[in-house]
Formats: structure tokens, C-alpha cells, sequence
């Protein structure tokens, strides 16, 4: 993938082609015993072929909330899009028919989940659970052709001895292995658009390395678009092309992967790469986390959700929102076609 | 000097795997002859390949399962084969984070009631005071009072795994065994708790057995690292000299492959070549010799012990180390 200039000047309506997911201020709300919360407020981003959209973020800001809104997930019946739109090759599919959803979820867009355990069947072995995604996806496939490819599947994803394993229930593997499986799985559709929410993080890392490198090798194969989930900056570093980092249910900052980790530009991002401890930081000394809380989505302040933590805030930054807004850090050899960040006082925050 | 708080000898998990008059039984052994001792205070990290084994020692050190042999002592007691009972009033001075916070957390209780338990079985307390213990809780793992009326469904993946961590330190036991205790959190959350247990630790003299996939937090938070593969410690050091000069080839192997988090020094990181063995059928002699890089003859063979170097705390399992003598 090349970051270069020459990017931008492709005229608009190819870009456009490219863009094979749009995400368009998307708001997500709950119903829950104490009222309605709204867990998505103006998400916005959008995904080309063959590239890697990194989602980063607080924990609970509304990651895998958002990728239950593209898959057509959400829990029902108090999960819903109240606001913006989700495109796919440019067509909106949140109004789309349950079945139309589910044939584009079993064949276009497919998913590997968080907890594995709520995408894996307990009563079935995971060699017929993966054999059935082949029956859906490839019903060309006889019994035995499918069994084996879900045998080369398991292989490809670094689990040892698949023809035995093949017959194993999912309490009898390891989190890793149980997570293995379903990527297994998502990866056998041969998607247009992998979702992947936290897929490595039970993984050891020489496992990790061979899971990237599998995504990527089908990557560049079928020009599949991935959108990443991750806590873990060096995956992010090493997968991405585009990153967003969300805070409590909004984008703070969109922008390219060098510029993320050369000039994080919100005061949220930057607490965030601030926090990782490195493998020369001293050891059992305190980390430097970000002061504070998120605070409960039924009790977001009205101006800026990162008010109540941030250094710089403002009476402004109290009383209104800063919307999502282009911003060129006048000092940086700036290699975006755009950098996208929601603050009043970037000025400020990045020139301290 | 600390007192030794948790002495694990030769311990082992042999898994059975099928069984029936005309076939032999075949074992899986997911943990075998485990030995290491820890330290009130003390964070030992433990690491290795998914699959190796790490769950299921932490499972055996609280007696969730039972250990097909050795011995495990707690505060000087033989625990090993400790009733479920009497285990009971050990586990106020033991607990565990499982890797998969749904593992801990009844999912048809609030997450009040989840947190005032613990104080509910070892009487402590009264409603009042429970209930204020278990918002202070929430508030250390940075959860707002509102989730006590919550269900664990309400909350996402990280936010469990706060919840599970908040219960574990309810009722400031001697060792917690945290079982990627940190993996579903974020950069910021994540120093926040390890923050926390690490003041804990210094308070209380907590010992922690800290179970993690991510090296750098490992390494931040231990005081030894044990390196497992398939089943077995091949590695035992101070975390500084493992990733220093890691001198087990597999964890050499393992140290080299850690991401970077810096896009321009993107590289190929080495993945392990060979058939990955699993504890179903395990290469003879060193475990690791299907996948080596620095295989020799002997080493088809030979297992090799786990042996401490001449003066210094580091244990090694490996036939190169040996000839290095
Ligand atoms: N079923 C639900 N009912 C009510 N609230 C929910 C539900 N699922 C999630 N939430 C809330 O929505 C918010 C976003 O959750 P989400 O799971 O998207 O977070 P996340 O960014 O994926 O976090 P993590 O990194 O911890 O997985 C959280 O504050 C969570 O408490
Ligand atoms: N109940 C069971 N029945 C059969 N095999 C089991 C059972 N529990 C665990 N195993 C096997 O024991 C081995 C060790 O599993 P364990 O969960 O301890 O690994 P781990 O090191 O924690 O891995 P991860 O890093 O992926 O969590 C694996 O091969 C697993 O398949
Ligand atoms: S808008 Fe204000 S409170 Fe929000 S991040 Fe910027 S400076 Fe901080
Ligand atoms: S004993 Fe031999 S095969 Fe095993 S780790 Fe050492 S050199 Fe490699
Ligand atoms: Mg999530
Ligand atoms: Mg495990």
C-alpha cells in the first residue's frame, strides 16, 4: 500500500468506487431500565478495498457496538440506529430486509468476535461448525471436500493435529485455540469486508505473526478490506493503513498510521500512546494512565465527552461540541489525504 | 526476606482424552512436572504459546482442578488435596481473574450483587457496608456507581473483565492468579489496573501469578518470568534478563516476535517453522525439537531437565545451554 500523494489527486469518483464501506454519523441507542443511552453519537469513517481500517479506543467507547451495527447485530429488540447511515459499495444497508442482511452477513461481510465463546456453538464440534460456514458458502462442495478444507483451514491458523481437534467440542481448546477457530470460520467465507474485533488477543505472539500474516496474504489475494479492532498499538502499527480512535461513542481522531504514532494530534489519543508501557520503560513503577473516568454514558457531559479529563478543556469545551473537522498540524510533513480531529484547541494542546 | 507464600512441586495435568475397553486411553498433558515457588510481593509473569498450558496450571493452583500429581503448598499447608470445602475459606486469600470474565460472573445477578458476595460467604459486614465496599470497588477499577443495578450483558468486553477484577480484589486476598486479567483493556484502562495492582501489592504484600499474552506488560509488571511450552517451564528468570538475553530457543523465538508500535519499523517477524507438536503427541525428547532452529542430534533423544545455571537464578531446559557448561 503506498501513502503517497499521487493519492489524492485520483478523481473523486473513483475514490468513491473504492470506498467499499461507509460509515455516515452513525448513532446507535439502548433502551435500558434506566432510559434510552445513546452508546454511538456521530461515528463516522469509511474503509477501501484491500486496506485496514484500524478502531482503537477506551474500553466500552463503542467499538464492538459499531461492528454489530455493520454485521446487523445489535442486540434486539433495544438495540437500534437512531441516526446516519452504513453503505456498502455505496448502497445503504441499514434498511435492508432480515434475510437480505443475513445473506450479505454470510457472504459479503463476515466477522470474528470478541468473546469466542458467543460465536462458537458448545453442543456442536467445532469441525461441524466450520464445515457448515463451507456449506453455506460453497455449496458446490461435496461432504468430503468440505471436510477437507475445514482441515486445511484449522492447519492454516496454526492449530495443531486438525484431524483430531476437528472433533472437539469448543470447552476442550484453549481461548487461543477457541479464537483460532473462529477466525478460522470468518476467514473461510472469503469476505469482502473482515470485521475483526480483538482477534489475537489470546494469542501468543509467533501465533499473532502467523494470524496477521494469513489476513494480509488474503488481503492482497482477494482485495478483502479489513476493519481491525484492537487494544494492542503494535498490531495497529504493523496492520493498519488508516486508524480511528473513538471516545465514548464518538471519533476523536481519523487519520493514517504514521501520523497516529508521529503526531496523535487529540489530547485523548495522545494520553492513550502515553499509557503504553514499553519494553525500556522501568518496571513495577507506576504508568502514566489518563486522570479520571469515562463518564457513564446517562451521565456524558454536554460539551466535549472528554471534558472531565482533559487538560486543556475550556468553558467552550464544556458548554458545546467540537465537531470532527480536517486539521493540518502546520509543522508535520503531513502524508494524509486527510487528518480528521474533534477538539476546540488543537492549537493549544499541540503546541504546549 | 519475604516468606515463600506458594510452593508448587512437580505438578501435572494429565488430561484424559478418550477411553474405552478396546482402545488404550490417550492422555493430553497440559501440564506436566511443574515446579516454582513465589514470594509474598512477588509477580511471577508466565508466557508461552496458546495451548501450552497457562490456563490450566492457574485452574490446578486453586484446586478447580484436580491435579493428576505433585503437590501444591500455601502458607506452608498442603493444599493438594484440600476438600472443596476446606477450600472455601482459602479462597478468601486466593483468587483467580479468569481469562473469559462470562467464567466468573453469574450472568443472571447485578453486578452489585456479583461484587457484594464475597463478603456475603465470609460474613463480613453488614448490607450497608457491603454495599459500600462493593461501590468502592467499582470506583478503583473505573466503573461508574451505575453498574451495580447492571447486568454483565450491559457491559462490553473490557468493562467484564473490570468487573471480574474488582471481585477478585474484594477481599484483598494474599495471591491473585490473573489470567489475561488486562488483554480486553485498552492502553489507558489497562495502566490505570496494573497501576492498582501494583499498589496493592505494595500495601499488602500481594503475590501475583500474571498470565499474558503481551510481553511488554508482562515484563512491566514481573518480578521472574516462567516461559512454558507444551506443558512444560523451559525458561525461569528475572524478567530483565529474559528479555535481555532469553536463552531458551523458544523463547528466544518468542522475544523476537513482539510487534513494534512504530509503523516505520514495520518487519517480518520470524515465525516458528516445523509442525507445531501438540500435548496430544508430543515429539520425543525436547518438546520444542520439531520446531528448533538450533536442533541437534541428541535432542530427538534426549529430554532435556530443567537445570539452574551455574550461580545464578536462571533456569533453563535446553541440551545447548548444557554443553555451554
Ligand atoms: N447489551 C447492552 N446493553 C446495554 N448497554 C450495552 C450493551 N452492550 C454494550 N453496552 C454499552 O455500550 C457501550 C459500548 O460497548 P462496546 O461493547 O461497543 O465497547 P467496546 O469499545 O467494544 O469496548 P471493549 O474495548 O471493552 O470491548 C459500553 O459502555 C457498554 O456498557
Ligand atoms: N477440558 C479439556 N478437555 C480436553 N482438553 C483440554 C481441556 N482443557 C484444556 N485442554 C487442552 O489443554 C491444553 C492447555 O490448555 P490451556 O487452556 O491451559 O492453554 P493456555 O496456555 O491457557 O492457552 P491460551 O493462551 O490459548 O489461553 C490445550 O491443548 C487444550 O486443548
Ligand atoms: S474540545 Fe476541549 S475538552 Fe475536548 S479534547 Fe479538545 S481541549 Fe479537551
Ligand atoms: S534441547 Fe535441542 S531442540 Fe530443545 S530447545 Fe535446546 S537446542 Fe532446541
Ligand atoms: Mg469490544
Ligand atoms: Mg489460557
Amino acid at each position: 500500500m503506498s501513502h503517497s500523494h499521487e493519492h489524492a489527486s485520483l478523481d473523486t469518483k473513483r475514490m468513491e468506487a473504492e470506498h467499499i464501506l461507509r460509515v455516515e454519523k452513525l448513532a446507535v441507542s439502548f433502551e435500558t431500565d434506566s432510559g434510552p443511552i445513546t452508546v454511538l453519537d456521530d461515528v463516522s469513517f469509511s474503509v477501501k478495498k484491500g486496506q485496514t481500517l484500524g478502531l482503537v479506543g477506551e474500553s466500552g467507547c463503542g467499538k464492538s457496538v459499531t461492528a454489530a451495527s455493520i454485521m446487523g447485530l445489535l442486540p434486539q429488540p433495544y438495540g437500534n440506529v437512531i441516526g446516519g447511515d452504513i453503505l456498502y459499495q455505496g448502497s445503504s444497508i441499514t434498511a435492508l430486509s432480515l434475510p437480505e442482511r443475513y445473506a450479505l452477513r454470510g457472504n459479503r461481510i463476515s466477522m470474528i468476535f470478541q468473546e469466542p465463546m458467543t460465536a462458537l456453538n458448545p453442543v456442536h464440534t467445532i469441525g461441524r461448525q466450520l464445515s457448515e460456514v463451507y456449506e453455506l458458502h460453497k455449496p458446490e462442495l461435496s461432504k468430503k471436500a468440505r471436510k477437507v478444507a475445514a482441515i486445511a483451514m484449522l492447519d492454516k491458523v496454526g492449530i495443531a493435529e486438525p484431524e483430531i481437534r476437528f472433533d472437539l467440542y469448543p470447552h476442550q481448546l484453549s481461548g487461543g485455540m477457541r479464537q483460532r477457530v473462529m477466525i478460522a470460520m470468518a476467514l473461510a467465507c472469503e469476505p469482502d469486508i473482515l470485521i475483526a474485533d480483538e482477534p489475537t488477543t489470546a494469542l501468543d505472539v509467533t501465533i499473532q505473526a502467523q494470524i496477521l500474516e494469513l489476513m494480509r496474504d488474503l488481503q492482497a489475494e482477494t482485495g478483502m478490506a479489513i476493519i481491525f479492532i484492537t487494544h494492542d498499538l503494535g498490531v495497529v502499527a504493523e496492520m493498519c493503513d488508516q486508524v480511528v480512535v473513538m471516545y465514548a461513542g464518538n471519533v476523536v481522531e481519523h487519520t493514517d498510521v504514521f501520523t497516529l504514532f508521529e503526531s496523535p494530534s487529540h489530547p485523548y489519543t495522545q494520553g492513550l500512546m502515553l499509557s503504553m508501557p514499553r519494553l525500556d520503560t522501568l518496571s513495577k513503577t507506576q504508568l502514566k494512565a489518563i486522570p479520571g473516568n469515562v463518564p457513564s454514558l446517562s451521565h456524558m457531559p454536554k460539551g466535549c465527552r472528554f471534558s472531565n479529563r482533559c487538560e486543556f478543556s475550556t468553558e467552550q469545551c464544556e458548554a458545546s461540541k467540537p465537531e470532527l473537522e480536517a486539521y493540518d498540524k502546520a509543522d508535520s510533513d503531513s502524508h494524509s489525504e486527510t487528518h480528521l480531529v474533534r477538539c476546540f484547541h488543537l492549537e493549544d494542546v499541540n503546541n504546549a | 526476606m519475604p516468606k515463600t507464600l506458594l510452593e508448587v512441586r512437580h505438578l501435572s495435568q494429565h488430561i484424559k482424552l478418550s477411553d474405552s475397553w478396546f482402545s488404550k486411553a490417550s492422555y493430553l498433558y497440559a501440564v506436566d512436572d511443574v515446579s516454582f515457588s513465589l514470594k509474598a510481593g512477588e509477580t511471577l509473569g508466565l508466557v508461552g504459546e496458546s495451548g501450552c498450558g497457562k490456563s490450566t496450571l492457574a485452574r490446578s493452583l486453586l484446586k478447580l482442578m484436580e491435579p493428576s500429581a505433585g503437590q501444591i503448598i500455601f502458607q506452608g499447608q498442603d493444599i493438594t488435596h484440600y476438600t472443596s470445602k476446606q477450600m472455601v475459606s482459602l479462597r478468601k486469600e486466593m483468587q483467580i481473574i479468569f481469562q473469559d470474565p462470562m467464567d466468573s460472573l453469574n450472568g443472571r445477578h447485578t453486578v452489585g450483587n456479583i461484587l457484594q458476595e464475597p463478603f456475603e460467604i465470609h460474613q463480613m459486614g453488614d448490607t450497608k457496608q457491603r454495599r459500600q465496599w462493593a461501590e468502592e470497588l467499582l470506583l478503583k477499577v473505573g466503573l461508574p456507581i451505575e453498574a451495580m443495578e447492571k447486568y454483565p450483558h450491559e457491559f462490553s468486553g473490557g468493562q467484564k473483565q473490570r468487573i471480574g477484577i474488582a471481585r477478585a480484589i474484594a477481599l484483598k486476598p494474599k495471591l491473585i492468579v490473573c489470567d489475561e486479567a488486562v488483554s480486553a483493556l485498552d492502553m489507558s484502562v489497562q495502566a490505570q489496573i496494573m497501576n492498582l495492582l501494583l499498589s496493592l501489592q505494595q500495601e499488602m504484600q500481594l503475590a501475583l501469578i500474571f498470565i499474558a499474552h503481551d510481553l511488554s506488560v508482562v515484563k512491566h509488571i514481573s518480578d521472574r518470568v516462567a516461559v512454558m511450552y507444551l506443558g512444560k517451564i523451559v525458561e525461569l528468570t528475572s524478567a530483565q534478563r529474559l528479555y535481555e538475553a532469553p536463552l531458551h530457543p523458544y523463547s528466544q523465538a518468542l522475544i523476537s516476535a513482539i510487534p513494534v508500535a512504530d509503523p516505520r519499523k514495520r518487519k517480518a517477524r520470524q515465525v516458528l517453522q516445523g509442525d507445531v507438536p501438540s500435548a496430544i503427541n508430543r515429539p520425543q525428547g525436547c518438546h520444542f525439537s520439531s520446531r528448533c532452529p538450533k536442533v541437534m542430534d541428541r535432542c530427538k533423544e534426549q529430554a532435556p531437565q530443567l537445570k539452574a545455571l551455574a550461580n545464578e537464578a536462571h533456569l533453563i531446559a535446553c541440551h545447548l545451554v548444557e554443553e555451554l557448561d
